[in-house]
């Protein structure tokens, strides 16, 4: 029975979720952190300078992690030099055609 | 077999100004999809250059029922081009693409394998991947292209690897229904596209496909598209 | 062309990771290491960790709203 309710809360959950706007989401993440951050300033597990540095640590990370993805991003940047050629020699054969069966497209 | 001998594919081709591109797209199609049932719709917006009376002579050619000729009087945008073509559609699959060839008619066959093997209603070609690849662009487009995919996937984790691309196969149905909620023009049109469908759950499958400038750096980044697509990054975040 | 573009993609990467790591170092590890440790020298006071990033993100949200503004302005002049 208790499993049966555990299971219609988190479909539940998952609805609710689907239908939230990106932006309320995306909101809702935030304010769990900073309600994380705020527990951990109450109970001072750990120092205080050091929980006040978090956030600044938080966002340096998120800087830090976007800037390495646009830099994987342009090492694995797939090229296709190849394809242009392959493209041209199409090119070449379709405008044959196209003359074989007068079709005028003009000179360009 | 019996599946495909069913679906009829309608492709929504956009022009301005391309009264050659037009004609080695049309003969492309046809060499690559030789067993399939499709249309090609040409959606002209008014070229001065004469593209629609080339594509007259393409239809003499290949029939009037497998090349639609639907012209605009003037330039009008391109969303509106896929909605009026699509009123013409008599296909249960559209594809729309690019006129000007950096969307190569032979991957077609690998977007309709795909959409067969998975049912998918949505298939999206896909240049960021293994198999796929871009040519001729420089480094500044390459890095803005990056950021803002980069930026995109941080903000709306829409789960697929290309959003600004523009060679893709919908259901018709699909098409439809997303294209009637989508607001944005440009490059933002595309990905407003394909984070709506993911919003509304439609399954979507994705291809690699290779993107060619034919004229280097022909496709420009300013700085009116970077701050368009900012916007509709805002514009999306808040409304999807 | 290819192999500059790789190039510049590596030296992105190469940034962030120094950045971050240099960062965690000082935030997170340094405030257990004791006053008089050698290590001390190499990085500034505790200060800075807070500083430092607050002002470059402040130039960059000034920079990214003078672009805007710009782009805008320009597009506007454009269309009248």
């Amino acid at each position: 029975m208790q499993l049966c309710l555990a299971h219609k809360w988190i479909a539940e959950q998952f609805i609710i979720a689907n239908s939230m706007k990106h932006v309320v989401k995306i909101l809702t993440l935030v304010v769990a952190i900073t309600a994380f951050w705020i527990g951990l300033l109450q109970t001072s597990v750990v120092p205080c300078s050091h929980t006040w540095l978090l956030p600044i640590y938080f966002i340096v990370s998120l800087g830090c992690y976007g800037l390495l993805m646009v830099g994987i991003g342009l090492i694995c940047f797939p090229t296709c030099p190849q394809e242009a050629l392959l493209l041209q020699q199409d090119i070449k054969e379709a405008k044959e055609y196209l003359k074989r069966n007068k079709i005028d497209v003009g000179s360009d | 077999m019996e599946e495909k001998s069913k679906n009829k594919f309608s492709i929504i081709v956009p022009t301005y100004n391309e009264r050659l591109n037009i004609a080695l797209l049309v003969y492309l199609v046809f060499k690559h999809l030789r067993d399939v049932d499709f249309e090609i719709i040409v959606v002209d917006d008014g070229s001065p250059d004469g593209t629609q009376e080339v594509v007259k002579q393409l239809q003499q050619l290949y029939g009037e029922d497998r090349i639609l000729l639907r012209p605009r009087p003037r330039k009008l945008g391109l969303g509106t081009a896929y909605v009026h073509g699509l009123k013409h559609a008599s296909g249960n699959f559209v594809v729309i693409m690019d006129a000007d060839l950096s969307h190569h008619p032979k991957y077609l066959p690998s977007f309709i394998k795909k959409q067969l093997e998975t049912g998918a209603d949505m298939v999206t070609g896909t240049r960021y991947v293994k198999g796929g690849g871009v040519h001729g662009w420089n480094l500044m487009r390459k890095l803005t292209s990056r950021g803002a995919n980069v930026l995109a996937h941080t903000l709306l984790w829409p789960g697929v690897s290309d959003l600004t691309g523009s060679f893709r196969l919908y259901r018709k149905s699909v098409l439809e229904d997303v294209i009637s909620s989508c607001v944005s023009k440009g490059y933002v049109f595309q990905m407003e596209m394909i984070v709506r469908a993911s919003r509304k759950g439609y399954h979507i499958e994705e291809v690699p496909i290779t993107f060619v400038d034919r004229v280097f750096g022909s496709s420009k980044l300013g700085g009116s598209e970077i701050v368009e697509y900012l916007k509709g990054l805002a514009y999306l975040l808040v409304t999807t | 062309m290819e192999l500059a573009d790789r190039a510049v993609g590596f030296l992105l990467s190469f940034i962030s990771l120094s950045i971050f790591t240099y960062y965690t170092f000082w935030v997170i590890i340094l405030p257990f290491v004791d006053s008089d440790h050698f290590i001390h020298q190499y990085f500034l006071p505790q200060e800075y960790a807070i500083l430092i990033p607050v002002f470059a993100g402040v130039v960059l949200l000034c920079f990214l709203c003078i672009f805007i503004g710009f782009v805008t302005l320009k597009s506007k002049k454009k269309k009248a």
